[in-house]
Formats: structure tokens, sequence, C-alpha cells
């Protein structure tokens, strides 16, 4: 890859896995939509809106990320008077940074070139970008990961 | 003859069915329709449009419309709907005709938005700050706000579920005990405290009498069988030194011995390092005894009530 396909500061990146680890204790999923602008295939990301926030009910009903239309609708409903657009979406597992079957039937965002990441471990243990899946939404149900080095190199904390 | 004509418009959302005679121009079935309309929903503005009278350049995005002249129709204000469509922070709008079906609508959007049409089959429109999801049959202008000619929609999943089902059954067992009333009862009310999972360790903060807090480190393979473990130090990552233990008295015996398998395991009788051999304990202390419904929570309200006793002694070190 030739640039990172997200572009995060630093500090932003540290509030968000500490949200994730706090909203999920260690021992439920939690998530956010990355939100920011795209440039092309280059991907910035200001600011985030966590499941926890957007999708109280969902959040406090399941151990997996769940939300209903309405709290999707809620989310977007956010993007439009923040104009801001989600870049990418992120969430935990309690093991590994590999997708699950759900994960990759239902895309959060439906449009190719949408970036999903997953941190491993219910993001305890202060995970860095090589340490999460990035996985790159192709269309049509196709799916491109990244791990290790390649998620390194895809996420850049700016 | 008479023949019926379903009229949809925003004041009548579920549609409303007129009947007019058979065999009329088009001109003396839209008054019969203006006219057919209850009293209270007439007023002198009103148009009727004509399902069969839909707009060319939208026609690829038909699907099973199945339009016929004189059976379906709109009535309403506006000549022209401008539809916005929100999704992800994007947005695409257009002006179309008030007959316009949710269905093309829906399937004009997907395409702009750079949706596949096979990743589109779960999206569905939802009117913006409702949770009415019309059916695809249903004309756009019958969803215009108040008495505006603009109508927004947000393109939603009905429902989304992403996660990782792979969880090993006693890993799973043990999640969904800490979301349990005993378990978070325990939380609640400050008697203790989760503070990670790192499977197979579970890691929890028992509050003592004076304040403290001591960690257990409790080894949960097998779960909801009995886990195993002792008090944690989190700085070194080891069990903890014996000079900082607690200490409970005569009324708890021996349960918190630091001699008993070097200091790795609770003397105590849910813990499965130390029941085995210990058996008569089941009788001996019932209220000790683990239970797989209760689960981790027995073995924290335990150790919790040997912290929290008249007896309890804090480490000097």
């Amino acid at each position: 890859m030739s640039h990172p396909l997200l572009d995060i500061p630093h500090t932003v990146f540290q509030a968000l896995i500490a949200d994730l680890a706090r909203s999920g204790r260690g021992v439920k999923e939690s998530g956010a939509f990355l939100l920011g602008r795209q440039d092309g295939t280059h991907r910035i990301v200001t600011a985030y809106l966590t499941y926890e926030d957007v999708a109280p009910n969902s959040s406090s009903q399941h151990d997996y990320v769940a939300f209903t239309a309405e709290e999707m609708a809620a989310a977007w409903e956010y993007c439009y008077t923040t104009g801001l657009q989600v870049v990418a979406d992120v969430h935990t597992h309690p093991l590994g940074p590999r997708q699950s079957p759900s994960d990759r039937a239902h895309p959060i965002v439906s449009v190719a070139g949408h970036v999903a990441l997953i941190v491993p471990n219910f993001a305890q243990g202060s995970p860095q970008p090589r340490d999460l899946g990035v996985h790159l939404f192709g269309g049509a149900g196709r799916w491109q990961s990244m791990f290790g080095d390649e998620a390194h190199a895809a996420i850049r904390l700016t | 003859m008479h023949k019926r004509i379903i009229v949809q418009a925003s004041f009548a959302p579920d549609g409303l069915v007129v009947k007019v005679a058979d065999g009329i121009s088009l001109e003396e079935m839209t008054t019969a329709i203006l006219e057919g309309l209850p009293k209270e929903l007439f007023a002198s503005d009103l148009k009727v449009f004509d399902e069969a009278d839909d707009e060319e350049d939208t026609r690829e995005f038909a699907e099973e419309e199945n339009l016929q002249r004189g059976r379906v129709v709109h009535v309403g204000r506006c000549l022209l709907v401008e539809a916005k469509i929100r999704y992800a922070g994007r947005i695409v709008e257009r002006r179309f005709l008030p007959v316009t079906r949710i269905g093309r609508i829906k399937r004009w959007a997907v395409r702009h938005l750079g949706i596949n049409h096979a990743d589109a089959n779960e999206l569905v429109l939802q009117v913006a700050g409702t949770n009415i999801q019309p059916s695809r049959d249903k004309h756009v202008g019958s969803y215009v706000e108040g008495h505006t000619c603009t109508a927004v929609f947000d393109l939603v999943r009905t429902y989304t579920v992403n996660g990782d089902s792979s969880l090993t059954s006693d890993h799973a067992a043990l999640l969904e005990h800490t979301n349990a009333a005993p378990f978070l009862m325990g939380e609640m009310n400050g008697r203790w405290r989760l503070r990670d999972i790192a499977w197979p360790f579970a890691f929890v903060d028992v509050s003592a009498r004076d304040g403290r807090a001591y960690t257990l480190r409790l080894q949960c393979d097998g779960y909801p069988g009995m886990p195993t473990g002792a008090f944690w130090n989190l700085a070194t990552g080891s069990w903890l030194a014996a000079h900082s233990w607690p200490r409970a008295g005569a009324r708890f015996g021996g349960a918190l011995r630091t001699d008993w398998q070097n200091g790795t395991a609770l003397y105590i009788p849910c813990d499965r390092t130390s029941i085995s051999g210990h058996e008569a304990w089941l009788q001996l202390h019932p209220a000790w005894v683990w239970s797989p419904t209760v689960g981790i929570a027995r073995y924290l309200d335990v150790v919790w009530t040997m912290l929290n006793g008249e007896d309890y002694v804090a480490p000097s070190a």
C-alpha cells in the first residue's frame, strides 16, 4: 500500500481506544463510527461517535454490536448536523482482529472503499494500529483484510 | 358501473379508496377524485397525479411497478417534491414527481450513493426523524415535511449486527455471568469491580472493610465450573506476596492462608484447586459451596465476606 487508508490524530486514537475499553469493560463488544472527511481514497478522521452514545438501548442489551434502524438514523442525523461523514467504523472483538461472518455480511456502510477496524481483546491493554484488523470493503460482499505491518501502514497516527 | 381508485396523499398515509364512474374522461375523473375525498380533507389547491404519468428519466430505477392509468393516484399540493436521502454523512437529492414510488427513489439513491445493488438489499428508506419505513409502492409526495415540498429520508439497515461469535463456551458463560444480577449487584454496591478479562483469567478487585481493594486473579477455563485463584499483584504481574495478604480471624479458619498452594489458590470450598480432597466442606460450609448458577459472584461474595468481617486485619506491608 503506497499511502495510509486512514489518518487519525494520535489524541483521537488514544481517546477512542480508551472509550472502547471503558465501554466494553473487558466483557462485551463496543464500537464507534469514525467521522471526518474523505479525499479520494484518503480518509481523515477528526471525531468519533460511540455506539454506546448513539445506540444506548441496543448497547446495553447485547454483548455484541447491534443497532436498530432508528439508532442508525440517529447517527446519520448527527452526521447531517455536524457536516461530517462516516469514513470508517470500529468495533472490538473478545479475541482476534479478524472479521466474523456477521462483520463480513453486514458492512456498517455499504459503500465500496469503506474501512472497518476491529480491535482485539475488547480494546484492553492499549492496543496500537498494528494490533488491529483493517478491513477494506470492496462492494458486493468483498473485503480486503490487513493485519500487523499492513495494518500499521494503513492507519497513520498524526 | 363504478371503479375504485386508490388515493395516496400526505393527509392519508394509509391511502384512501375513492369510487368513480367507469368510462369517464380524465378531467371528469380528476374532479370525481377530488369530490370523493372526505370534506375535511378537501382543499382548492389540491392536484391529482396519476401513477401512469411517471417520469421517463427515472424509469430505469423502476422495479415491478406495473403502472396502470386510473388505478393509483396521488393527491397533493406540490408539483415536484425535493427528495433528500441521507446516508452516513453523504446526501443525494433530486426533484421527483410526487407520485414517484419510494422503491424507485431508493434504487435511484443507492445508485448515486455508490452502493452496489446487491449490498442494498438490507437497506430501506426511513422518513427522517420518525420510525416510518414506507413500503416501496408508496408515493414520495406522501412524506413531505409539513407544508413544504421537501421529503427527507435516511437510508438505513433494518437491523445491524456485527461482532464475533467465536467465543469458547466457557468464556461466553463467564461473560454472561458478569452481566447477570448477582455479579452486577456486587459491583453496584461497591463490593467488587471487574478490572479485566484476559481469557482464561478474570481480574476482579474486591473491597475490604478499610477501603482497600485486593485484586483476585481467577482462572476460569471450564466455567461455569469452579474457578481457581488468589490475590494478584498487578504491578509485578505475579501472585501477591504473603506479607501483603489480608488476614481474617478464626471464624474463617485458615481460608486466607498463604502456605496453601504457595498462595495461588484460596483455601475455600468454591475454589476448584482447594475443594479437591476437602469434600467434607460441602456439608460444613454449604453457603460457600460453588454454584454454577450464581457463578463467579459466589466466589467473590465469599472473599468479600472475609475481607469485611470484624476480624479482618490489613497487611502490615
